[in-house]
């Protein structure tokens, strides 16, 4: 997989493996300090300036993997600065390259509005003070020569969470943050990471806990066109887990009741959004809180297994584990009953399973209980499809428009369409990561790579509908409302 | 109001998903869904005692079977 931060996820799964490793074996607590001396030993440097430095770089990511904050500071929020690592990347926004001809037109300078460009002696020059970054004269330059930099990590941000302090070294606003970890990827020295749960996870494993794992429906392809549900299954039981369900069935529940939803709206005239998707979730609370009446009160899928698991084996502690970062900040939204105990990032299970020299092994694919639709879920546009397909089973005859939006961009686009009532759909079904949940931050393949074989396995399932998938479960025992 | 329980495996072991659902029911109970806001926190390592519990920043240490008094006097109490 091409990402701006190919060595980083090295060095960060290596972290992961150290205190999963440390964790399982009882000694993290003693022996948590020397992590950055055995993995950077000096006395050569290999990323950074010093070894110094490396080694802070270390000890940061010790504490994200243990789930605090990378420095003392106490915070709530789960994405978080590896204040460290940040590089303080340029902030002004446009310059001028040597593309620059400094030629007779001067195109840029008649553009700008701000009399920032003059003339200097090989090239033009823009005047920081004055510039307002409108991008005009990039635009009008016949060369091409006046160049936009961003910082990588706030380029991405849908939700203009990203600033800096007076030192240059990158910020998260938390008013604003959705939790969607599209700034993790983004910044080439991995200066952003997510707190983890995996040591609680480890620890309550170990105490004998009951420790129920749930799959993401985006999970199928991810490892390759062999590895199949049973071969998570089998792998997280090795473990230490005490069984493994698919979140394709949550995917199943919750279409069945966001359809029974969206027809009455649909009857009312009522716009409606989805409510599956954690950051999408968060952007509807955080930034269209006039639009929280508008968004289906259904529980998310992985929220409704866990229900379903805690009324069959009460008790049982539920770990949600997918490409997600947001599903962490979902978790701890203790004003949703009986949700996930826990959230993990498939890196997170792989650190963990590889520190108990446990493999993904190839099994025959003959492990399913969601429907299709329930597993594509993961994917754009999956959970409308889902909908449109209960609608059928239920005899409903109505065809809505709905916008499928995924990635940050498109979601905040049809929200405000739909705050000042111009949003020509009926519904919005909204996921923060482009292409859906397949595309999440926390990935193990891009969604190209991995399509195929999450094609090729979710083709061998079989054909069972959802409405009926759902007869084999007692869904009369708990509730599928948010409150 | 913001109530932050700590979900991290010590406080767990300690009984916070109990305290958690006590919590939860007294909150429904008395109609405070729109007042009070239930969050969960990582491990913020001050799990010596019991369960970490803060209310609008203050750290409080709980039982389960001092919830019911917790809730009487630092939640009711203050709103």
């Amino acid at each position: 997989m091409i990402t701006n931060d190919a060595t980083i996820l090295r060095l960060k799964h290596e972290v992961l493996y150290e205190v999963a490793k440390k964790a399982w074996e009882g000694t993290l607590e003693a022996e948590r300090d020397e992590i950055p001396y055995e993995m950077i030993p000096g006395p050569q440097a290999q990323y950074r300036c010093c070894i110094y430095k490396e080694r802070e770089l270390i000890k940061q990511r010790v504490r994200l993997a243990e789930g605090k904050c990378p420095t003392g500071r106490d915070s709530i929020n789960v994405v978080q600065v590896i204040n460290a690592a940040c590089e303080e990347c340029p902030i002004a926004s446009y310059i001028v390259t040597d593309n620059c001809r400094k030629c007779m037109g001067k195109a840029c300078q008649s553009s700008c509005n701000f009399g920032a460009i003059s003339m200097g002696q090989h090239r033009a020059h823009i005047d920081p003070t004055k510039c307002k970054e409108c991008g005009k004269c990039s635009q009008a330059c016949p060369y091409n020569a006046i160049a936009h930099l961003e910082r990588p990590c706030k380029k991405v941000c849908p939700v203009d969470a990203i600033t800096y302090d007076e030192y240059g070294i990158c910020q998260i606003d938390e008013k604003k943050c959705i939790q969607c970890g599209a700034c993790i990827h983004s910044c080439p020295f991995g200066a952003i990471g997510s707190k983890t749960f995996m040591v609680d996870v480890i620890n309550l494993i170990k105490a004998g806990k009951e420790v129920v794992a749930m799959v993401a429906p985006a999970t199928e392809g991810q490892f390759g066109k062999d590895i199949t549900m049973a071969s998570l299954k089998t792998a997280l039981k090795k473990a230490g887990f005490a069984d493994m369900v698919e979140v394709g069935l949550g995917g199943d529940m919750t279409a069945a009741y966001e359809a029974e939803e969206w027809a009455e709206a649909y009857k009312e005239g009522k716009k409606m959004t989805t409510s599956c998707c954690p950051a999408f979730v968060n952007m509807i609370k955080q930034h269209f809180p006039q639009l929280l009446d508008n968004m289906s009160t259904t529980v998310s899928p992985m929220c409704a297994v866990s229900r379903y698991l805690k009324t069959v084996h009460p008790g049982v502690i539920t770990v949600f584990v997918g490409p997600c970062i947001a599903k962490k900040s979902e978790t701890l939204d203790l004003n949703i009953q009986d949700n996930a105990d826990y959230a993990m990032t498939f890196g997170e299970l792989r650190a963990m399973l590889r520190a108990k020299e446990i493999e993904l092994e190839p099994e025959e694919n003959n492990y399913q209980e969601s429907s299709v639709f329930g597993k594509r879920f993961g994917n754009g546009g999956g959970v409308t499809a889902a909908v449109l397909q209960c609608f059928k089973e239920m005899g409903e005859d109505i065809n809505p428009k709905v916008a499928t939006c995924s990635g940050g961009a498109e979601c905040k686009k049809a929200l405000l369409l739909m705050k000042v009532g111009k949003l020509p759909e009926d519904f919005i079904e909204g996921m923060a990561c482009a292409g859906g949940c397949v595309g999440g931050p926390s990935k193990h393949k891009a969604e190209n790579e991995a399509r195929k074989d999450r094609d090729a396995l979710i083709a061998a399932a079989d054909g069972r509908k959802v409405l009926e998938n759902l007869k084999n479960y007692p869904m009369d025992q708990f509730s599928m409302h948010r409150h | 109001m913001k109530v932050t329980i700590c979900i991290g495996s010590a406080c767990h072991l300690k009984g916070s998903r109990e305290i958690i659902q006590k919590l939860q029911e007294l909150v429904a109970k008395n109609g405070l869904g729109d007042k009070v806001d239930l969050n969960g926190a990582f491990c913020s390592g001050n799990c010596v005692n019991g369960v970490c519990v803060t209310v609008d920043g203050v750290l409080h240490s709980l039982q389960p079977e001092n919830t019911d008094a917790f809730f009487e006097k630092e939640i009711m109490g203050r709103l």
